[in-house]
């Protein structure tokens, strides 16, 4: 049962490019529209600085430094609001330089006990050969990456470490990177991105969860 | 906290006489105890969990002597250390909707899932289910998501309802006919064979 269930399901959007944090503020916000009154009024103002910028309201945390605009949301049910927040955002500052985006899915997964954990980690990559060199070797992380083709725009990088939102020895987090380069020549369509990829990003982290859950025996 | 008073609680845990309990152990014990409850006494119960810096700051803690503290035993899993998420969704449904008509007390409208094309349902909903802060967006033909189930929060299950409009960024005139303007130029900048 371990990875056929998502236990708990984060996201962060993340924008690279060129920002000014001093602009992205809870009143600047709700001003457009974009939020409720009550949660500019009610935001946790961590960082005000023209190099960053940092705030949380209900739904999200946003961060903003001089070269990336981060938005991170820990309820999977408030995903949809993060996401339209994004790209109003980004409708409205269609001139801000922006060279890539990455949609990041965290998904923690809950292991029946320790020997089960112990042995994904062992299932990821034998640890049979590191026995001579290291006293109980254990896996802390591990990256693969795909080599997409020349024209595609895309590139996905999943890391696996120990959960911690999750008990330790318990818990694995499971991180896709869905990267998205950007023409940076034209303005950012922000909306035509979104409609393309948002979906897609979360089909392929379903993809991984089940071959994993599929492959994977304790 | 007297000396003897803890060489009494000591008999009554396991040892039945004094020459079996060595004088340098209880001695010991009595200065870790001390420390602890003196710990114990100057941390806010109510800020529980405490941040990762303070716990590796609690010294105390890392003595070989103390491995576990009843005090941290939430968070606290063989020596690791794990963030509670404030809320996260243990199971929940989200569907959209858009307004069909508004009456004095209630409203109804279209109500489908996004994931299933086609088809959809009627619902209605009470006013008081609108956030103040969404009144400036409730009107006829207005979207909203309806998401509701059980949800984690500071480690509470909960249920819980709610709807929300959705907020999408309305360009300007001005913005608009600036970007009608830029497709008509590229428009005559397009050679049409």
């Amino acid at each position: 049962m371990s990875f056929k269930s998502v236990s708990i399901y984060n996201i962060a959007l993340v924008f690279v490019g060129n920002f000014n944090p001093s602009i992205v503020s809870p009143s600047w916000l709700a001003r457009k529209g974009l939020i409720r009154d009550s949660e500019a009024d009610n935001a946790n103002l961590q960082i005000t600085h023209p190099e960053i910028s940092r705030f949380t309201l209900s739904f999200v945390e946003i961060q903003v430094t001089m070269t990336k605009f981060q938005l991170t949301c820990e309820n999977q049910a408030e995903f949809e609001y993060v996401k339209d927040l994004a790209v109003s955002i980004f409708t409205i500052l269609s001139e801000t330089p922006v060279s890539a985006l990455g949609f990041n899915h965290f998904m923690h997964f809950k292991l029946s006990n320790i020997k089960e954990y112990n042995g994904f980690g062992n299932w990821l990559s034998p640890l049979s050969s590191w026995e001579n060199s290291l006293e109980g070797p254990k896996i802390l992380e591990l990256k693969i990456i795909d080599t997409p083709h020349k024209e595609s725009n895309i590139k996905n990088q999943v890391t696996i470490v120990p959960s911690d939102k999750l008990p330790p020895g318990l818990g694995v987090r499971i991180q896709l990177n869905y990267h998205i380069e950007l023409n940076t020549k034209s303005d950012l369509n922000i909306d035509d991105i979104f409609s393309k990829n948002w979906k897609k990003s979360f089909e392929k982290a379903d993809l991984i969860r089940g071959n994993i859950a599929e492959t994977f025996k304790a | 906290m007297e000396n003897t008073t803890f060489l009494g609680h000591w008999k009554d845990i396991g040892f039945t006489t004094d020459e079996e309990v060595n004088p340098l152990i209880t001695e010991k014990l009595f200065n870790l105890y001390t420390r602890f409850e003196e710990k114990i006494n100057s941390i806010n119960l109510e800020r529980l969990p405490i941040s990762r810096t303070e716990y590796l700051d609690a010294d105390l803690l890392h003595s070989p002597d103390i491995h576990y503290s009843p005090f941290f035993k939430g968070n606290l899993v063989d020596d690791g250390w794990y963030s509670i998420s404030d809320k996260h969704a243990e199971s929940f449904t989200r569907l959209k909707g858009y307004v069909t008509k508004v009456f004095d007390e209630y409203f109804e409208a279209k109500i489908y899932d996004e994931n299933l094309q086609g088809t959809y349902e009627i619902g209605e909903f009470d006013i008081k289910d609108v956030d103040k802060g969404d009144y400036d967006l409730f009107e006829e033909g207005a979207i909203f998501y309806w998401t509701f189930g059980y949800f984690k929060v500071k480690g509470q299950l909960l249920k819980q309802s709610e709807i929300r409009f959705q907020r999408i960024a309305i360009i300007s005139e001005n913005e608009f006919d600036e970007i009608n303007d830029r497709a008509e130029n590229l428009d005559k900048s397009l050679n049409w064979e």
